[in-house]
């Protein structure tokens, strides 16, 4: 007994294996864990070999002597290990000369950067001619108050695979082309964007190795951009009603889209999106909408998102050039007046495939009730031989006499049960 | 969803049922699960893990399936709804934590470890992290009855050295 009492007294957080030490040193700001070198032998060496560092100017104010660059400095001087995984910067004050001071020293083989700004002003991101991360970085991500500046000729940041820009802006027009074009293996690009002017008005992306892109602009009232995407993907998602968007090439290999844009040719765009299996797009108003050839031939999910009632009555021509179709999701703007002048739905000529052999499942939110709506609606129940779940979900309007009728559609159903539920998930009847 | 029951024993010999999805969490049996490694009938042996831990993993993993399977109900459920939701979970984690010995604390950590459940590592390396932040090396010594093995002149060439890390 005497002996456990001593096993349960013995010091258990020392035995931990390395990589958990890590883990939890990993979690305090990085001037405590570097001072729990002086608990016992055991931990004398611990944060010099972690494989992350996180930096954050903002909690390091305040206290030490030493400037916040030059503790950085410091810091990765005396750390040992030779691979560091992820190196994450974060920034509060305005540098000057941040970029090739701070990036020089690191000798490291670093895999993951991360550059943060809160700065007031936009610090610069210079990158030098030669920097030894260029041949180690993986990942880049650059986010906030920092203007990206690509010196000529143009660097290569051999290994980068991925590269984040959020909401950064750039020295000049060029910066981000020279800046893609120094990546010749980039696969993943996510740019955000958040209004004001960033130093763009037109940008190409032309990477041919890239393999998924997404494009996302915060502020919907930004000026009107043009963007062209030159590249053959696999995965594209796109959020930015204002600019301008046109596709070059075409995307045999395309899987995955999601589609918030307003501006740019339809029917180009459709038709290039012909391999999709998952689709998720928004009609906005002024879009005409009009599916001519495109089949598509791959499409398993398919989301539509109608700002305008014209486009609901073409929902059901999408399914007649979606035969393999198994998931449906609607999504209807709740706008204007249900006694509205009934719209023409036009039908197609025969039963379109995909209800009779694929489709498992339909989801239909912002369900209004409107005569082409209803129509629609049991058009599919009727046809749907294979739905395993229906759900409709509807406005708080009109709702007793949109569940009447609902409930009255779905008598034809035989494998499933509709469940019709207010837009917010607080009652479900059936 | 199936609800799969599978049977676990400990390196004690205790045996325990568990949801199939809830056991899933841990990376190692879902591997197993994958490439059918689990026999109906036979419960999957844990070499590094006692019964109380395993009880209070499967614990973890039970309340913790709910949350991820709520994937589709996510877009629906409005913010507060989800900032609720999360503050649940977040009690419920502070109170699983709260109710345990520090030395039972660290056998969870590695059978976590050793089970591959990210979550419950992150989960309770962030409990020691917290333990151990803006303390005192002595406070932290005390708290984890770690051993000063070093001579005082060590110490002291330790400070001088770092010096300007501690500022």
């Amino acid at each position: 007994m005497k002996n456990r009492s001593k096993i349960t007294n013995r010091d258990k957080i020392s035995q931990l294996p390395d990589d958990l030490l890590f883990k939890i040193l990993s979690l305090i700001p990085i001037r405590d864990a570097m001072s729990r070198c002086l608990l016992s032998k055991r931990w004398k060496l611990v944060w010099k070999m972690m494989p992350t560092l996180d930096f954050d100017e903002n909690s390091y104010r305040n206290i030490g002597s030493l400037g916040f660059e030059e503790f950085f400095r410091t810091s990765l001087h005396s750390h040992e290990a030779r691979v560091l995984t992820s190196l994450n910067l974060k920034l509060s004050q305005h540098y000057r000369d941040a970029e090739c001071q701070f990036l020089l020293i690191i000798r490291h083989i670093l895999l993951e950067i991360t550059i943060h700004s809160s700065s007031v002003s936009c610090s610069p991101v210079r990158f030098p001619r030669y920097l030894n991360i260029y041949k180690t970085l993986v990942v880049m991500k650059l986010q906030g108050r920092l203007v990206v500046e690509v010196s000529f000729p143009p660097v290569c940041f051999q290994s980068l695979k991925s590269l984040h820009l959020l909401r950064v802006n750039y020295r000049r027009l060029e910066c981000l082309t020279s800046l893609l074009s120094a990546c010749p293996i980039l696969e993943d690009l996510f740019i955000e964007r958040a209004g004001g002017d960033d130093g763009i008005k037109l940008f190409n992306i032309s990477v041919p190795s890239l393999r998924r892109l997404s494009i996302l602009e915060l502020d919907s009232n930004h000026a009107s951009r043009m963007c062209e995407i030159n590249t053959p993907l696999k995965y594209l998602k796109i959020e930015d009603k204002r600019s301008r968007f046109n596709f070059v090439e075409d995307m045999p290999n395309l899987v995955e889209a999601h589609v918030k844009a307003d501006h740019y040719e339809t029917e180009k765009l459709l038709r290039l999106f012909s391999s999709v299996q998952r689709l998720s797009i928004h009609f906005f108003s002024s879009k005409f909408l009009h599916l001519v050839g495109t089949i598509f031939k791959q499409l398993l999910h398919l989301e539509l998102h109608m700002h305008n009632r014209l486009h609901r009555t073409k929902i059901l021509s999408f399914l007649k050039h979606s035969p393999n179709l198994q998931a449906l999701k609607l999504n209807g703007k709740l706008l204007g007046s249900i006694r509205k002048k009934r719209r023409y739905v036009r039908k197609p000529s025969s039963v379109p495939k995909c209800l009779t052999f694929h489709l498992e499942s339909l989801e239909w939110r912002g369900y209004a009730g409107r005569p082409e709506d209803k129509e629609i609606a049991a058009y599919i129940l009727r046809n749907a031989r294979c739905l395993k779940t229906a759900k409709v979900s509807y406005g708080k309007k009109h709702n007793l006499r949109i569940v009447k009728e609902l409930k009255s559609l779905s008598e034809v159903l035989t494998s499933c049960q509709l469940v019709i539920q207010p837009q917010r998930p607080e009652v479900s009847i059936e | 969803m199936s609800s799969n029951m599978i049977m676990l024993k400990s390196s004690d010999g205790a045996s325990f049922e568990i949801e199939e999805a809830a056991a899933r969490k841990s990376k190692i049996i879902a591997n197993m699960i994958e490439v059918e490694c689990v026999d109906e009938d036979k419960a999957i042996p844990l070499q590094n893990v006692t019964g109380n831990i395993l009880a209070l993993v499967i614990e973890y993993c039970n309340k913790h399936i709910v949350d991820d399977d709520d994937d589709v109900a996510t877009e629906e459920a409005s913010e507060e709804e989800e900032e609720a939701k999360k503050k649940k979970v977040d009690d419920w984690e502070a109170e699983f934590m709260n109710s345990m010995s520090l030395e039972t604390m660290f056998e969870l950590l590695l059978a976590a470890n050793y089970l591959n459940i990210k979550s419950l590592i992150d989960l309770v390396c962030q409990t020691i992290a917290n333990n151990i932040k803006d303390k005192t090396p002595e406070e932290v010594r005390k708290i984890f009855s770690i051993e000063n093995d070093f001579t005082p002149e060590e110490e002291e060439e330790i400070r001088k050295e770092n010096a300007w890390a501690f500022g």
